[in-house]
């Protein structure tokens, strides 16, 4: 019986996108995946009925004035604007050894990972694809403005990113809204670090009241590479990012860094997963949170040793604060761990406003909403510190 | 008004009290803390409380500067012509109060030296003046830190992480001597220091006395009172001040202990 209500329902939702986006036999590319239900592990704390129940569409792939929407205007970078999932502007001056492409995927490149990932491929086949040339340092980062617009419109965007061989490369990608119309935003990163290239994907999100925001984020390493992933969720009414990234060569490094400071009703799920699969790789995973009002936040990590990877040093931690009675946070850290010669070490951490440093600050005549700034501030400034992203530690805060 | 009217204006202001405490009640978690506590403080006037362990003593600084965890449930507090238990916290600091707290806080990620420059400025803001200028700022903090002896040891650090106590405590009275009060509380600022941290601090402390500005020192210790000579000595004991006495009081307090006292007043 429940089966073929959520048999009836994933069909209606399918319906409506195969109408609005002209696509064709989306039943048959998720066969077998359905909307994910808190029976799910990984779906415990996190609903999709905000966005199952929806009928989407396309958005217009134009937008006036398009750069207002830049979030950080000021930052020297190759610029690209993606209006409602559609690429609108591409910077013309890139750097020597920086290539970027739309690719049109293969059916065979899609990715079952989960329904949304698979209705990723089929409604939108083009990727858009940026390459770092073997042995060059991009002096300057790439970064992609996706703006989204329109009621119950969505964009299924995603990137592809290939680090080739002793390169360097650091792609920002800010997530923001036109209006406050809901919306839906589903983003799939894939990038391919190869043999000592150092890649960083730093992502901004910022979609505000009324965005659904979705991020699947896919990553291979080779020996010696070296991958980076930064989040900061800035506002939104609901977030969920998952990665998942694969340590295939020895001597990789995986850092995987984010900020969340829900207000309202917001709701920010975090779930990561590291596989170790080769020795003498590292990951490096720091979340923390800031919960306020009645929102709620979620912080899902798995990590895997394979019994192959020995040496492994595994740090995984989360820390939260939640400032009122109304706020929740649920924090699962996990290690799966089949080596024997392994560091690993995971933490979570959830405690309420420090009122005693409050105090403090306030008897030195700092009033309390600006004590209370700097107390957040302090609280994020250790992943700020990793991210090294300055355009973010100025903008974090600010409202 | 006049000029000699003026004058005898400031004059009186002096004569007038810094602080009035007038039957004041407090508690904490439903326990009565304070129980009718009252207390005059006069400008230029050092203030030692003495008292028992659990007397109220420290409970008397946390409600004075604020500290919500406590409830005021009967009492005033006229802070030089304030209603002080009408202030929020900092405007308390931002109108002159100062408490140099018996255990200092550690705030990882906060920096020591941009934390008292927010606070200064937002001071000045309150009293219709400009922010100061950065470089009248590091030699404020040049000259302040010296008087302490924590010179070289503020930069890139967070508020006292990492600090030993002595230096948690010098850096409470460095914090005072920047931010200029008119009334500073000194909660146990002797407590577990050693002798040389002792002058240290109480150099600092007395250094700033001046006929505009009065002292709280509560205290467990007489020896503090050898390098802070008060001018009263009260003794707090369950919520109230039983006894009020010169200097001296605080050299009979320390050969006979309270018990006398105590059994005076019962």
């Amino acid at each position: 019986m429940s089966v073929a209500i959520l048999d009836e329902k994933k069909e209606k939702f399918l319906q409506a996108l195969e109408a609005n986006f002209g696509a064709s036999d989306l039943l048959s590319v998720t066969e077998g995946l359905e909307f994910p239900t808190r029976r799910a592990e990984k779906w415990k704390y996190t609903r999709v009925n905000a966005i199952s129940k929806e009928a989407w569409q396309m958005g217009a792939g134009v937008l006036d004035n398009v750069e207002s929407y830049n979030p950080f205007p000021e930052l020297d970078a190759v610029s690209i604007y993606v209006v409602n999932g559609q690429v609108a502007y591409i910077s013309e001056d890139l750097p020597e050894g920086l290539t970027i492409e739309s690719e049109h995927d293969e059916e065979g490149a899609l990715i079952r990972k989960n329904i949304f990932t698979a209705l990723n491929y089929s409604l939108n086949p083009v990727s858009l694809k940026i390459i770092a040339t073997k042995n060059q340092i991009i002096g300057k980062p790439v970064h992609i403005i996706f703006v989204n617009s329109g009621e119950l419109t969505t964009a299924q965007t995603r990137v592809k990113l290939v680090a080739e061989q002793s390169s360097f490369l650091h792609v920002m990608e800010s997530f923001v809204s036109a209006d406050s119309a809901k919306k839906w935003v589903s983003h799939v990163n894939e990038s391919d670090v190869q043999a000592n290239a150092n890649l960083t994907i730093s992502k901004w999100q910022a979609l505000g009241e009324n965005g659904y925001m979705m991020t699947h984020e896919f990553s291979q390493q080779g020996a010696d590479a070296t991958y980076t992933s930064n989040v900061v969720t800035k506002n939104g009414t609901w977030t969920r990012n998952d990665s998942w990234s694969d340590l295939n060569g020895k001597n990789g490094e995986c850092n995987l860094n984010g900020i969340y400071q829900p207000k309202g009703k917001e709701h920010i799920d975090n779930t990561t997963t590291v596989d170790h699969k080769v020795p003498h790789c590292e990951s490096n995973e720091l979340y923390k949170g800031v919960i306020y009002d009645a929102s709620t936040g979620v912080f899902n990590g798995k990590v895997y040793v394979r019994p192959d990877a020995q040496l492994t040093n595994a740090f995984q931690q989360n820390s939260n604060i939640v400032m009122t009675e109304n706020g929740t946070m649920n924090s699962k850290p996990e290690l799966e761990i089949y080596a024997d010669d392994v560091k690993c070490s995971h933490g979570s951490t959830t405690g309420q406003f420090d009122d005693i440093a409050l105090f403090y600050l306030m008897a030195r005549g700092i009033s309390r909403e600006n004590a209370k700034l700097m107390l957040v501030t302090a609280f994020f400034q250790e992943v700020l510190d990793e991210m090294k992203v300055k355009e973010y530690e100025e903008s974090l805060i600010v409202n | 008004m006049s000029v000699s009217q003026r004058v005898r204006g400031i004059e009186n202001t002096k004569e007038t009290n810094m602080i009035s405490i007038k039957n004041l009640h407090a508690e904490v978690e439903g326990n009565k803390i304070l129980k009718g506590l009252n207390l005059e403080v006069k400008a230029g006037e050092v203030h030692a409380i003495m008292g028992p362990n659990g007397s109220g003593k420290s409970t008397l600084a946390s409600v004075l500067a604020g500290n919500e965890a406590y409830e005021v449930t009967e009492g005033t507090v006229d802070f030089d012509g304030a209603d002080l238990l009408d202030l929020d916290v900092d405007e308390r600091a931002k109108e002159g109060m100062f408490l140099a707290f018996q255990y200092p806080v550690e705030i990882p990620g906060v920096s020591n030296i941009n934390f008292l420059k927010a606070a200064l400025n937002e001071k000045r803001a309150h009293q219709g003046l400009e922010p100061i200028k950065a470089k009248d700022f590091l030699a404020l903090v040049q000259e302040k830190s010296e008087l302490v002896e924590l010179a070289g040891k503020l930069k890139n650090r967070s508020v006292n992480e990492g600090f030993s106590g002595g230096e948690k405590k010098r850096n409470e009275i460095f914090q005072m001597a920047m931010l200029d009060p008119k009334f500073a509380i000194l909660d146990e600022t002797d407590s577990g220091l050693d002798i040389d941290a002792l002058k240290v601090v109480s150099h600092g402390v007395n250094s700033m006395r001046s006929p505009e500005r009065a002292f709280l020192v509560i205290t467990h210790y007489q020896r503090l009172l050898d390098y802070i000579v008060p001018d009263f000595v009260h003794v707090l004991y369950n919520g109230k001040i039983i006894k009020t006495g010169p200097k001296e009081l605080a050299l009979e307090l320390e050969e006979k202990g309270y018990d006398w006292l105590i059994e005076e007043t019962v």
